[in-house]
């Protein structure tokens, strides 16, 4: 199982060069059933990563390119009156895909924003009082550009923590720079790609990950972690118990990509700021500023070996 | 080196032995300990010996100790090295010959017993030049065991023998150390006591329970410098022996103690003056009395008349190197070894070299030769008549104006107490007719002036008289309920012999100083005592001291009970003992039910340790994790609030690397017990045996750390 998720990880990285970190986060997310938050600028490669992560895990994948007009029914789909059948038929829209890739989702309005989001949380959408499934699994990778960006529709709170990782990719180093602009076109690259799972692989990864062990001590850093987070009185938010739950499932996650059956506080603290940063600070203003500092903050006050005393 | 250790382990058993510094160290200490316990017993020539022996021993040891440490400074590894060949073998075989021949040929003046001891020792020196196998270690340290125990033979105190059983259990560190090596001392020291405590039990069912031999061996005749009465008394030996603090002998009663001035404890009779020394009479060592002390000899004898209650107690008496024992007048005792000679005084049908115990009835009423024979009455009036001729002339005098005894007896005690004469314990020396000198002249004396006198006196006045040594009274430990007799209550008196009432106990110190045979010393002769006792570390001044005698008092009254119960637990007791023991069992059903209760107590603790253990040690490991924490913090290695366990790990890879061998193991250990394997059940053992080891490591990292900060630090 190892050797598949490093199999993985290197195909992703030969396409998202230069991200291994990243690379790897987006990936736990994705094993431990979340959803993704890329926030970049624009051309730093969001897209690529999304396209090549749906690609490489074998999904079935549709992209939603999100604008200031695209209505929620561009989303979900509409209900058609058939008339042989003389009854009203879904024509599911982009959502009915195992991996949604929903490109600047901060251009939409807030009422196409919610219909996706609303779909995420549920796994089902309604058309007219009809409730229909969404496939299995199925994951959301959401990209958007800063706030200070012009022409955007901020993301409000809730919806926020409905993603498990917020990530940003960052400018690439020399090396990785150089790279990307030695290599001919990408996307004929990220047509190149093969799937290396199957859905039930995926499926029985995910359970294997879900028999992760979790020790009483690393609960019990979670629970100072999110306890100090309530102590500060910054403006940082409190991090709720979903957000320890997510915590959790993260660090599970990582805790098998790194080959171990049992969650160290090393798991946990690799993805406590992706987690758990967009719960602290949603209104993140200055993309180049110390992109975690509130979540670096709360890891520097509550110690691993000894959290709750 | 941890791949190097297992194969070298296996390999052991057919190497060579060999052995780290401090283990021969440890071997040649423990030596030298062992013999010094025998040390008193020694003849000179084996001293010698020894000293030499382990003198070249520990050169040697040195010497090499120090190309060992310059070679490991150089390869940074502490090796263990075989025994050095000091000796060839053909001389230790040469060795071993002679000097087992010089001992046999010591043999008929060293005795068997001391023999046996030196052939020991003899062979426990050698042995330590040819320790190359691991069977040869096994020898030595049970043969020091051997000779450290053979010393209880000798001394039998109690501080004596629990310093020997400590020095034993700890001769046991040797082989410890042989398989537990890489254990702290302490920890060693630790599991040494709890195999000893383990050993109690079986220690005291043997002690109670097996067989009492009687000794294949006769303790040799040690005249040694023994302090007590001797079997001779010239005039100043009494007053010297006054000035002694050790105990002659202890004794308790089944009664009421009697009256202080009723205990006048007869050693032995002397009834030969020449003019300067009292002896007993040689003619009547040769009419020692065969029989046996006991009542129903002392009823048919004809000599005696047994009168009125008799009083039973126990002496146990301190090794005098003599025979004689101590008991208040008439005495009788069952014990077959016990002997009783015509002037009624007991003996010890042997040498008493070792505290001895015995049981007396005393009747003090008892009418002693009512009937003198001519051969005895000969005896106690002869009198040399060549010196103290006033003496003789006031007796003569005497003579004339009493005829009756008892009235010239009074005359005597109430001129002694009249006239100006001193009860000291610093008589002014005598010369020439000594006892003329004192009565007319001086004055001045202590108990065996007065009775040698008073004795003279009535031999020359026709009365038949004798001289009694031994001790008067005896001081009463409340705390134990006994009455110990030290040396310094050593007296004399006199017996004088009358018509129909027979040998009748004349005092004249009684007459001088009431007082001491009232309740003991007087204040007068208090303060003498401690003038001519003081010294640079004067204890006479302490004994003013009331926490002082108090603490004498409980450690004397726990030396009591020891000498009671433990030294003088013999074969006769045993036998008692233990039918009350078998008595006892088979009587009581509610031992069933003790033993059922018990056993229920004991399976309600183990299942409450059972059930609770698991969180208590749980804590106990993160306990030790984080002083480990601490500990480091507290020489400067902290561990940033957000460092997980393992990264700061890695921080003391780097910064402190020789530290990881005992900090890894620690952090580790918690590493893997708290995320890790959380579902495993660890039994209560295994977490205890793991706590301990983490604990030793803990322990061994803050002696790292106290000794790096010692050692100046190498800028490299």
């Amino acid at each position: 199982m190892q050797t598949v998720v490093a199999n993985i990880l290197a195909q992703i990285e030969s396409v998202v060069i230069g991200k291994p970190h990243q690379v790897k986060l987006a990936l736990a997310c994705l094993l431990a059933k979340g959803h993704i938050l890329i926030e970049d600028l624009p051309g730093m490669g969001k897209t690529t990563l999304a396209n090549t992560l749906a690609l490489t895990l074998g999904l079935s994948y549709q992209r939603i390119q999100f604008t200031s007009d695209l209505m929620p029914a561009d989303v979900i789909g509409i209900a058609i009156f058939d008339e042989i059948k003389r009854s009203f038929q879904l024509h599911p829209g982009a959502i009915f895909n195992q991996v949604v890739l929903a490109d600047e989702v901060n251009r939409a309005s807030p009422k196409t924003q919610s219909a996706l989001l609303e779909a995420m949380e549920e796994g089902r959408v309604s058309v007219d009082g009809v409730t229909h499934q969404l496939p299995e699994p199925f994951f959301v990778i959401a990209t958007q550009n800063p706030m200070s960006h012009a022409g955007t529709y901020p993301l409000p709170e809730s919806q926020l923590d409905r993603f498990m990782m917020r990530l940003s990719l960052g400018f690439p180093s020399i090396e990785a720079e150089r790279k990307i602009l030695q290599s001919t076109n990408s996307h004929r690259d990220v047509a190149k790609i093969e799937p290396f799972l199957h859905v039930d692989k995926l499926q029985e990864i995910q359970q294997h990950i879900a028999t992760v062990r979790v020790a009483p001590a690393i609960v019990d850093y979670v629970i100072a972690l999110c306890r100090e987070s309530r102590k500060s009185e910054s403006q940082a938010k409190a991090l709720s118990p979903r957000a320890g739950k997510a915590l959790l499932a993260a660090a599970k996650s990582w805790a098998f990509i790194e080959d171990r059956d049992y969650v160290l506080p090393e798991d946990v603290q690799a993805v406590f700021s992706p987690v758990c940063e967009h719960r602290l600070a949603p209104q993140q203003h200055h993309i180049f500023e110390e992109a975690d500092e509130l979540s670096q903050q709360i890891l520097a006050q509550v110690d691993p070996t000894n959290p709750l005393a | 080196m941890t791949k190097n250790v297992k194969p070298n382990k296996l390999a052991n058993s057919i190497k060579p032995l060999k052995l780290s510094n401090s283990m021969y160290c440890a071997l040649l200490v423990f030596q030298l300990l062992n013999l010094l316990t025998l040390v008193q017993q020694f003849h000179w020539l084996y001293l010698l010996f020894a000293i030499l022996a382990l003198a070249l021993q520990f050169i040697v040891h040195f010497k090499t100790q120090g190309k060992i440490t310059s070679l490991s400074k150089s390869n940074k590894i502490i090796n263990d090295y075989p025994a050095v060949k000091i000796l060839p073998s053909w001389l230790v075989l040469l060795l071993a010959i002679s000097g087992s021949i010089g001992i046999a040929i010591s043999g008929t003046r060293l005795g068997l017993l001391l023999s046996m001891i030196h052939l020991l020792c003899f062979a426990y020196s050698l042995k330590m030049f040819e320790v190359t196998s691991r069977k040869d270690l096994y020898q030595l340290v049970v043969l020091g065991i051997f000779v450290a125990t053979s010393s209880l033979i000798f001394i039998q105190s109690i501080y004596f023998s629990l310093a020997v059983i400590v020095l034993i259990f700890s001769n046991f560190l040797i082989l410890l150390n042989l398989f537990t090596p890489k254990m702290s001392l302490l920890a060693q020291s630790k599991l040494l006591a709890k195999l000893s405590f383990y050993a109690v039990p079986l220690a005291v069912i043997l002690f109670v329970g097996f067989p009492k031999l009687s000794p294949l061996w006769q303790v040799p005749n040690v005249k040694s410098a023994k302090v007590g009465l001797s079997d001779s008394v010239k005039i100043g030996d009494i007053a010297q022996l006054a000035l002694s603090d050790e105990l002659a002998f202890r004794v308790s009663f089944e009664g009421n103690t009697p009256q202080h001035a009723q205990l006048y404890w007869r050693a032995m009779v002397l009834d030969d003056f020449d003019g300067v020394t009292w002896r007993q009479a040689s003619r009547d060592l040769d009419q020692r009395r065969s029989d046996a002390a006991t009542k129903q000899n002392a009823l048919s004898s004809s000599t005696v008349e047994l009168r009125g209650e008799g009083i039973n107690y126990q002496v146990i008496t301190e090794p005098s190197f003599q025979s004689w024992l101590f008991a208040l007048d008439f005495a009788t005792s069952e014990q077959s070894n016990i002997g009783q000679r015509s002037d009624f005084s007991l003996f010890y049908r042997s040498i008493i070299s070792q505290t001895f115990s015995y049981q007396v009835t005393s009747y003090p009423q008892a009418i002693l030769t009512a009937k003198l024979t001519k051969q005895v009455r000969a005896l106690n009036l002869a009198l040399t008549t060549d010196n103290n001729p006033r003496l003789l002339a006031k007796a003569q005098q005497l003579r004339t104006l009493y005829h009756d005894d008892r009235q010239l007896i009074n005359q005597v005690l109430s001129e002694f107490n009249q006239q100006d004469y001193y009860y000291t314990l610093q008589p002014p020396s005598l010369t020439g007719n000594s006892l003329d000198q004192f009565y007319f002249d001086t004055r001045a004396g202590f108990c065996e002036h007065y009775a040698s006198t008073f004795t003279y006196l009535m031999r020359a006045a026709g009365i038949p008289a004798r001289m009694v040594v031994g001790y008067l009274g005896g001081e009463i430990n409340s705390q134990g309920n006994y009455l110990s007799v030290y040396q310094r209550s050593a007296h004399a008196w006199t017996e004088v012999w009358l018509p129909e009432s027979g040998w009748q106990r004349v005092d004249p110190t009684a007459a001088v100083d009431p007082e001491r045979v009232e309740s003991g010393f007087s204040s007068n002769l208090m303060q003498e005592y401690a003038d001519l006792s003081s010294g640079l570390f004067s204890t006479q001044s302490l004994r003013a001291m009331q926490w002082y005698k108090q603490l004498k008092m409980h450690i004397d009254a726990i030396d009591y009970q020891w000498t009671r119960w433990v030294i003088g637990y013999t074969g006769e007791k045993q036998s008692r003992v233990l039918e009350q023991l078998i008595a006892g069992f088979t009587k009581a059903k509610n031992i069933f039910y003790l033993l059922l209760g018990l056993g229920g107590i004991i399976l309600l603790i183990n299942w409450y340790k059972a059930t609770h253990v698991k969180v208590k040690n749980q804590h106990e490991i993160k306990q030790v994790y984080l002083n480990t924490l601490q500990l480091m913090a507290s020489h400067g290695l902290v561990k940033e609030r957000a460092m997980t366990g393992q990264q700061f790990t890695k921080f003391i890879a780097i910064t402190r690397p020789e530290l990881l061998e005992n900090f890894a193991v620690i952090s580790d250990y918690f590493e893997q017990f708290f995320y890790q394997n959380i579902d495993n059940d660890l039994s209560k053992q295994v977490l205890n045996n793991d706590v301990k080891k983490l604990k030793y490591h803990y322990r061994r990292l803050r002696c790292q750390l106290w000794l790096a900060k010692l050692t100046p630090t190498k800028e490299n």
